[in-house]
């Protein structure tokens, strides 16, 4: 168990009050004094706040109507904090219970009631939904089956109904850290859960032409259109479509791209967002140091931008741009069609190394 | 799964509290004594290697093809000492991209040259048209396929088809000069990159340094896990030796050598000593790698030989960890991770 006492919940850097100034960015960041923390930045690149944890973070949601963000420790932690957005300070520590551990991120379905997260039954290797209660103190109300092994993002589906969650495939137990257990017979799908029910709304696989693909991360559009980024566990001299999109009703295809941009992806997808119009298609390779973008309703590709260790992606104020966060490069805006990456803020933002995902709230 | 015989980290990390001033001196070390006399050796060799093609092109003949071979040498020898940093001006433009192709995935670059040649010669000869082509036929993986593969097939066959081929042999050729000059350029002349580092700002220092010592942590996956690891394959039976990266030029072997030797000396640079168990582990490697055959995935599936190859993965695997313990508190960074280890 990690320590959760005095490391978590200092506010290094003061900021209080400043929700209400517009939308912030909220991710996992580690400071130049190599401490785990969680940020914010306003779109004009102003911090904050940055807030000690208590070890690595991953991904972060917003409780709807609320100044709640919920961050998640990466998988296989056992921890999530509760951040108030307008003072930066903890608000609260969830621990994931005996036998389970999160996989790094967590959904709200319609209101701002019940937390949904991502967890890993570590006896069976089966994917769960942890429910956590966030008008009483986030205490764990049970859980529902994920539908698959490995679950990671999840998100509701307006519209359509449902809570669409991507079943990566791999099982993995905290006594081995990271390393993938079932190299040999990973499944790989979107799972439609009925948060109401606990049924299984409709279940899509990839397929045996994609074996080794495992599905992370993803987004969904507006009409229900679920977008989706996979990683790829196989031949690393094969080369599969990396992203792809699900139909309210559960058919899935993949978005094409020319050779040399999806090579440029190096088989992995970071993170998925759509732009604040909901009409470009963005993802995230750090391995391939890349982002590339497709028109959501043509499928159209539209190109791509080099950035060293991206990885955080989210809508920027302006419809089709993005916010980029790097590793090593700092933070960056993009703006479709234009070929160019700006950098964005306050020197802080280029000293510290921002993890994998960005929350726009 | 590989054992993996790590050794252990008995380390005593030292740490510095690194200002400006020693940020610009480590930068300037590195440019001066790695960075920009790897890109000078870069862009003579390519400058060279267009001169070849021109004049083999003007008189074709058989001792030319020699000329040729020994230019494309030097070039895939100069690349390969530097292929290892993307920090700085190679970023631009898809240039890493363009000089080099490997993995080489669905045969792009086979199917790169053949779409350029069914191009008129005039449009090959183009460079801004042929520098919009494919990246996987512009680099030292597509000048290896031209000089094996095609030529094989069409020896000397001084004839119309043959003036297309020297077409795109001084296109590539062409275009790995152009990139190779800029890149050097971009560093070293007015206004360049080191000249900008002179004067740069305590977090424009720090973040050079922190994306160097992430390329160099970065080619130590890069090199372990795909051109040696996928290459021998997880288990005796399960090589690939078709796709080790030169394979048709036999470079296999040596191209790992001069990576791991860029690898030593940008560490040795970095850290200001030959005394640290990261360069000890380095050298263990290279004189495993300099005493394999010129192929080395011949010993993959071989029972009696293939531990020579675990071997020298648990040689580069010892470096990798010592280097992820030592480097970054030498160099006072914190090392970006999503691309090393992501989610």
């Amino acid at each position: 168990m990690i320590g959760l006492g005095s490391a978590v919940g200092a506010t290094l850097t003061a900021g209080a009050g400043h929700a209400a100034d517009g939308p912030l960015y909220v991710t996992a960041v580690k400071g130049d004094d190599g401490a785990h923390a969680v940020a914010a930045f306003t779109a004009d690149g102003v911090v904050r706040f940055k807030t000690r944890l208590p070890g690595r973070g991953h991904d972060a949601v917003r409780r709807p109507g609320t100044n709640e963000v919920i961050v998640f420790a990466r998988r296989p932690g056992d921890w999530a904090t509760v951040v108030d957005l307008a003072t930066g300070q903890v608000r609260q520590v969830i621990l994931a219970p005996k036998g389970r551990h999160f996989y790094g991120h967590g959904a709200f379905v319609t209101d701002g009631q019940l937390l949904h997260a991502t967890e890993n039954n570590m006896a069976t290797g089966q994917g769960v939904i942890g429910l956590y209660d966030a008008t009483d103190h986030y205490r764990r109300k049970g859980e529902l089956p994920s539908f698959g092994i490995g679950p990671h993002e999840l998100a509701p589906r307006p519209r359509a109904g449902g809570l669409v969650i991507a079943n990566g495939g791999i099982r993995t137990h905290p006594d081995s850290g990271r390393e993938m257990l079932n190299a040999d017979a990973m499944e790989p799908g979107l799972a439609v859960l009925d948060p109401e029910t606990g049924d299984c709304r409709l279940k899509a696989d990839l397929g045996p032409d994609n074996r080794g693909l495992s599905i992370r991360h993803l987004t969904v559009a507006r009409d229900g259109t679920t977008f989706f980024g996979c990683q790829f566990h196989g031949d690393p001299f094969d080369m599969p479509l990396l992203v792809g999109a699900m139909t309210p009703d559960g058919r899935i295809h993949f978005l094409d791209m020319p050779d040399e941009a999806l090579a440029a992806l190096n088989n992995y997808v970071g993170s998925v967002a759509l732009d604040r119009s909901g009409e470009v298609v963005a993802v995230t390779s750090p391995r391939g140091g890349t982002a590339a973008f497709w028109d959501r309703a043509s499928g159209r590709y539209l190109g791509r931008r080099p950035m060293p260790d991206v990885c955080g992606l989210a809508a920027a104020a302006a419809p089709e741009a993005f916010v980029l966060t790097s590793g090593n490069a700092g933070i960056a805006t993009t703006q479709i069609p234009f070929e160019s990456i700006e950098r964005l803020g306050a020197p802080d933002l280029s000293r510290w190394v921002w993890d994998n995902h960005v929350l726009l709230t | 799964m590989i054992a993996r015989l790590v050794l252990p980290l008995l380390l005593a990390v030292v740490a510095i509290d690194a200002s400006a001033a020693d940020r610009r001196e480590i930068l300037d070390r590195i440019a001066g004594d790695f960075i920009v006399p790897r890109y000078q050796a870069l862009a003579d060799a390519t400058g060279e290697q267009k001169k070849v093609w021109d004049s083999f092109c003007a008189k074709p003949s058989a001792a030319g093809v020699d000329d040729l071979q020994a230019a494309f040498h030097k070039v895939a020898d100069a690349w390969s000492s530097i292929e290892i940093v993307r920090y700085g001006p190679i970023s631009k433009d898809f240039r890493h991209e363009r000089l080099a192709h490997w993995p080489e995935r669905r045969n792009a670059v086979s199917r790169a040259l053949e779409s350029v040649l069914r191009w008129n010669e005039e449009a090959i000869l183009t460079p801004k048209r042929f520098a919009g082509s494919s990246v996987a036929g512009q680099g030292v993986t597509a000048m290896e396929r031209l000089l094996t593969d095609v030529y094989k097939r069409e020896a000397l066959a001084v004839g119309g088809e043959w003036s297309k081929y020297c077409a795109l042999g001084r296109a590539i050729a062409g275009s790995q000069a152009d990139v190779s000059a800029a890149v050097l350029n971009e560093w070293i002349g007015k206004n360049g990159l080191r000249e900008s580092l002179a004067t740069a700002d305590e977090n424009t220092l720090r973040e050079a340094v922190t994306r160097i010592a992430t390329d160099l942590l970065a080619a130590y996956e890069f090199v372990d896990d795909l051109k040696l690891g996928a290459i021998m394959g997880p288990e005796l039976g399960k090589s690939r030796a078709a796709m080790a990266e030169g394979r048709r030029s036999g470079r296999p072997t040596r191209i790992i050598v001069l990576n791991l030797e860029a690898m030593r000396a940008l560490t040795r640079i970095s850290l200001d000593t030959e005394d640290d168990q990261v360069i000890d582990a380095l050298d263990n490697a290279i004189r495993m790698a300099r005493d394999l055959p010129p192929q080395f995935a011949t010993l993959a599936d071989d029972p009696k030989r293939r531990w020579r190859l675990v071997l020298l993965r648990d040689m580069i695997w010892s470096a990798r960890n010592l280097s992820q313990t030592t480097i970054p508190p030498a160099l006072d960074i914190t090392l970006g991770f999503n691309s090393l280890d992501g989610d």
